[in-house]
């Protein structure tokens, strides 16, 4: 079995309905048989119910944090994720769709002896019209769900997120939403892996 | 191009009237409500300042008689502490030998768009206005002015943009953002050309297959 855990915030007030679609998408996309997935969602979202979470089950696993963030954390009102806590990620692969976690972030986990992460560099976008809401978290959950469902490396995964992003940009300029297509075009470019990509989903299967 | 906003022609000079051949010319070329005449130089610094949201060529005179209004290189300075996006054309009787080496450095560095000696004959300092409307008329953020400007009233008070960082803005925001050139307005400029350059990459290499 793949430990998977999932911190999401449906409970922010501007962006919660975002995070929890995220979540389910995820969450609709995985073998249960081969996934075993713990759902933190935001009134759970604190850094002592994610670090006993992630240090409370067998590694290596698989952490995403779908959430607000910036360069040093995840989390708004209630930071789950920062560097106080990121040694409790090593020997994971961490996900997060939140701001700028790629910065600080992103690296302190990789030093703590995180095995792969995968987030944004700079502020990532949401969609105005939440019509859009599938086809944002498909293109930027696209790695981390294919590499679950798949045998890809993070690297394949990654390569074919960025194609997705092309394909989606290219139907929201056919069908004239401009902002939305430089929306993914912006979360594309800011999107980035740290560590080591050629693993896939059979390295992090639990002792 | 049919632009929705047009370019305003702020004239600031103590020695053209309303009916010099000058302004009968830019009146009838573009519109009396475009061109704007003032022949005090704080006057026109601030209507520049105060419309920042506008598309605006300055034809800025060098040097005033009035002992109480400061000179066109200060006004140029009071423009470019605000935006670098308004062309200012500085016109002058004078020679350029005049001018300090620190004031030649000043405008050169802080992008006057051309100086020209003001002569009887307006139709060269015409045609510089016409080259600094074109110019503005093809800049990026121009393109973008004139986008949302074909958005009704209450559309561009609406949210445009959400980061997941908690915030919004409308398209009233991002203009204004525009003319001052801060972050966000910067931004969405670097993101439209991205994406233009992304979208033509793309398509060349449709055709290639």
């Amino acid at each position: 079995m793949i430990n998977l855990a999932i911190a999401y915030d449906d409970n922010d007030s501007d962006l919660g309905d975002y995070f929890e679609e995220s979540f389910q998408f995820i969450r609709d996309a995985i073998d249960n048989a081969l996934i075993d997935l713990h759902a933190i969602p935001g009134l759970d979202c604190n850094e002592a119910n994610v670090s006993a979470c992630v240090l409370g089950r067998p590694k290596p696993s698989v952490f995403a944090g779908l959430s607000h963030g910036n360069s040093d954390v995840l989390g708004a009102d209630e930071i789950f994720v920062s560097l106080n806590n990121s040694h409790h990620f090593n020997d994971t692969f961490f996900y997060t769709t939140g701001c700028c976690a790629a910065i600080n972030l992103g690296p302190a986990l990789i030093n703590q002896g995180c095995r792969c992460f995968v987030g944004y560099t700079d502020v990532s976008l949401a969609p105005e019209n939440e019509d859009f809401n599938a086809i944002y978290i498909e293109c930027e959950t696209y790695c981390l769900k294919e590499f679950l469902c798949s045998e890809k490396t993070i690297e394949q995964a990654f390569q074919e997120m960025l194609d997705l992003f092309d394909n989606k940009i290219d139907d929201f300029f056919d069908t004239n939403e401009i902002v939305a297509a430089m929306d993914l075009q912006t979360n594309k470019d800011r999107l980035m892996p740290l560590g080591d990509t050629s693993l896939t989903r059979n390295d992090f299967i639990a002792a | 191009m049919n632009e929705i906003a047009p370019t305003q022609i702020v004239v600031i000079h103590d020695d053209i009237g309303e009916d010099d051949p000058i302004i009968v010319v830019l009146s009838e070329k573009h519109g009396t409500e475009n061109v704007k005449l003032f022949p005090h130089s704080k006057d026109g610094l601030n209507y520049v300042l105060d419309n920042l949201g506008k598309k605006m060529v300055v034809l800025l005179d060098k040097n005033f008689k009035d002992p109480n209004d400061i000179s066109g290189l200060k006004v140029f300075e009071g423009i470019r502490e605000k935006t670098s996006l308004v062309y200012v054309i500085l016109i002058t009787v004078s020679k350029i030998t005049e001018l300090d080496d620190d004031e030649l450095k000043m405008l050169i560095n802080k992008d006057l768009f051309k100086f020209e000696s003001f002569t009887s004959d307006y139709t060269q300092i015409i045609e510089l206005i016409d080259e600094a409307i074109l110019s503005l008329s093809l800049r990026i953020d121009s393109v973008i002015e004139d986008w949302i400007m074909r958005h009704p009233a209450e559309k561009r008070e609406q949210p445009l943009l959400k980061t997941k960082e908690g915030r919004s803005y409308s398209m009233n925001d991002i203009l204004d953002s525009i003319r001052k050139q801060t972050e966000i307005g910067v931004e969405f400029e670097r993101s439209l050309l991205k994406l233009a350059i992304e979208l033509f990459g793309r398509q060349k290499l449709k055709i290639d297959d």
